[in-house]
């Protein structure tokens, strides 16, 4: 009995064994959908407008900048009449193409593309189905790359007289302790460094922050861990070409991090940072100095602020005032914005988000820009509107003449899955007057998102530049031109340029 | 020895029978779903000074489908929306046809530009309201049904 009882046991258990779960799934659950991913046998190959086909409308052929899963997307000058275009196409062998159930021929017939054109390939009864779109020309084009430096943090500003692009940067050296704090100029398509190619930082640097003064003088601010007191701030400052210390090397009396600079004049520049370490003052708050000409104040809160923990600063000067936007470090934090102007401060706004956000997105640097109006255009992502913490980029404007907030627009298309918010980004304001994102998309590429004074919304993404594996994105406007800096999966520094019709 | 080697053996077939994978213990999910919205948000605005063609993408997932799914839709405007004057629908009549094959397909409006009375209700709704298929979804998967509607509310320009 007892034997037989262990047999039975045995076998149950190896049968056990071979009863295990199999990993096939033989019934495909949850989402499988194709999501416009094409059989081999029902694909749009290529697509254009050809000028051939379109009786002298226009002189060129615009053919598709991509056919992606089933977008097509082409772009053409906004003058050309889009409402009777002819389209050339190829579709995969015996597959048949109509639009709205009439048979599409090659090369002969007409649709209204002025609004988009689904057409469907089919083949059997296998369909797929591709939105064409015709898109804005792009009017960003790959300008210049800096051949010597390769670069982990960026800052990008334009030169306030020449408006030639000036970046800072940490050389991307492999050890740490070799980084050392540059800034190369780039006039005419030429680069060359402003000060020593080893570095102007005496050793390791962290945190840099780089702005232009109103005399054109240069200043560069960096956690210095060559301080006497190693990690306190450092601020350098160059009307061309040699760099010199702005008060003492290592200034603050506490450790600093989240640094931010801004300056009016030599004699009026500010440093806003936080203590990286506990039980020192300013731990994780924000703080500034100022410098007369002579010397650096003890660091403070800047007056008005509510002392909340405070981190990612940017500062960027207009005129003679700074404008300074920190991220709350709080529960449902977001982000706020200080003007300095004659040496005091004004509060613009404390915890700006959606109004039907709950929190804002703690993303990095808030990024912003003006335009010659006062009008403030922040950039940043939050909750709205279900505030549920499924965050997506927005852009808040501040409306000089009122003093309030408000989301411009809806929310940005930046390709990313919800609650997903790229990891670099930056906004500019061109100089009609137009807000424009520039961000590393799903794919790693600098992507572009102009707000659309026609649809008085934002566009869709444009991709620019050429580069996958992208690094950090930056832009910058002046007068009549634009940059966006990004550095490529080498880390070398690359520029790309804007051109604004006269 | 010999009731060691037996207590070990009685032992390890114990664990095995207890370790065994339960075939049935995951059951995935299959259900069918169609949802609309634009750029995965469900409630959009549109600017009063704009000329824009808005596009509200109806998306179905689900295994490849043997035979076109109909979607029978609604659109329900508040008084401050006028048609012809605020806005046109360019997608024609209260259904879409999904072809075998196709997953993603678009309602489109062109909100024209006209300025609103911020007194009025100046919505759009759009309801997917039923499909062909019985055994598809209205809306996300869970009691809610999040994403059935698209709300477009037309707003001050800036």
């Amino acid at each position: 009995m007892k034997k037989c009882f262990k047999m039975w046991l045995c076998s149950l258990a190896v049968l056990s064994l071979f009863a295990a779960c199999s990993d096939k799934d033989d019934t495909k659950g949850g989402d499988s959908n194709q999501g416009g991913s094409v059989a081999g046998d029902v694909q749009m190959l290529s697509f254009g407008f050809y000028a051939e086909d379109n009786n002298g409308a226009f002189n060129s052929n615009y053919t598709a900048l991509s056919i992606s899963g089933n977008e097509i997307k082409v772009a053409m000058p906004d003058e050309f009449d889009k409402t009777n275009l002819v389209a050339r196409f190829t579709a995969a062998d015996g597959s048949t193409v109509t639009v709205n159930g009439v048979a599409q021929v090659s090369g002969v017939t007409a649709n209204d593309f002025s609004i988009p054109v689904d057409y469907l390939v089919t083949s059997g009864s296998n369909n797929a189905m591709y939105t064409v779109r015709i898109t804005k020309m792009p009017s960003w084009s790959p300008y210049s790359t800096c051949p010597d430096a390769t670069a982990n943090d960026i800052v990008l500003r334009l030169h306030p007289e020449t408006g030639a692009p000036y970046v800072a940067f940490i050389t991307a050296a492999s050890s740490t302790d070799a980084r050392r704090a540059c800034v190369v100029k780039c006039e005419n398509g030429a680069w060359s460094y402003v000060g020593s190619e080893t570095g102007i930082s005496e050793g390791r640097p962290a945190n840099i922050a780089f702005n232009f003064d109103m005399e054109n003088n240069m200043y560069l601010a960096y956690t210095d861990y060559a301080a006497p007191t190693a990690q306190t701030m450092s601020v350098q400052m160059s009307s061309g070409s040699t760099w010199s210390y702005v008060g003492e090397q290592g200034f603050t009396s506490t450790k600093a991090q989240y640094i931010g600079l801004g300056a009016i004049t030599p004699s009026d520049v500010i440093v806003t940072y936080s203590s990286s370490s506990k039980g020192e003052e300013f731990y994780q708050r924000t703080a500034y100095c100022s410098f007369n000409g002579s010397s650096w104040s003890a660091g403070a809160v800047p007056p008005g602020r509510t002392d909340n923990p405070g981190w990612y600063p940017c500062v960027k000067r207009y005129g003679d005032a700074l404008y300074i936007a920190v991220f709350e470090m709080i529960t449902n934090g977001a982000p706020s914005m200080y003007k300095y102007q004659n040496k005091g401060w004004t509060t613009l706004g404390e915890v700006i988000r959606s109004a039907d956000a709950v929190t804002g997105y703690r993303s990095g640097e808030v990024h912003f820009d003006l335009d010659a109006d006062g009008n403030i255009y922040m950039l940043m992502a939050d909750d709205g509107p279900a505030g549920d913490g499924a965050y997506k980029v927005c852009v808040q404007k501040y409306d000089a003449a009122t003093g309030a907030w408000s989301r411009m627009g809806n929310y940005l298309n930046t390709g990313y899955a919800a609650a997903k918010v790229p990891g670099s980004m930056d906004i500019g304001v061109d100089p009609s007057g137009t807000p424009v994102v520039v961000f590393k998309d799903p794919n790693n590429c600098p992507a572009v998102i102009t707000f659309d004074n026609e649809t008085k919304d934002w566009s869709e993404p444009v991709v620019v530049g050429g580069d996958t594996g992208i690094g950090n994105v930056s832009i910058a406007f002046n007068e009549t031109e634009g940059y966006i800096l990004y550095t490529d999966t080498n880390k070398n520094l690359k520029l790309c340029s804007y051109g604004v019709a006269e | 020895m010999k009731t060691r080697i037996h207590r070990q053996i009685t032992a390890l077939c114990l664990i095995l029978l207890a370790t065994a994978c339960g075939k049935d213990e995951f059951t995935p999910y299959d259900t069918p779903f169609i949802r609309i919205m634009q750029a995965e948000v469900s409630s959009v605005t549109v600017a009063d000074n704009g000329t824009v063609v808005g596009e509200y993408l109806v998306a179905l997932s689900s295994r490849p489908l043997t035979a076109p799914l109909e979607v029978n839709f609604r659109v329900d405007t508040g008084d401050g929306l006028t048609a012809g004057v605020d806005y046109e629908m360019l997608t024609a009549g209260t259904k879409l046809v999904f072809p075998v094959g196709v997953y993603d397909m678009y309602i489109r409006v062109r909100w024209k530009p006209n300025p609103i009375d911020p007194a009025k209700n100046n919505t759009m709704t759009i309801t997917l309201e039923s499909t062909s298929n019985p055994e598809v979804v209205i809306g996300l998967p869970g009691p809610a049904h999040n994403q059935s509607q698209m709300v477009i509310t037309k707003v001050k320009g800036s």
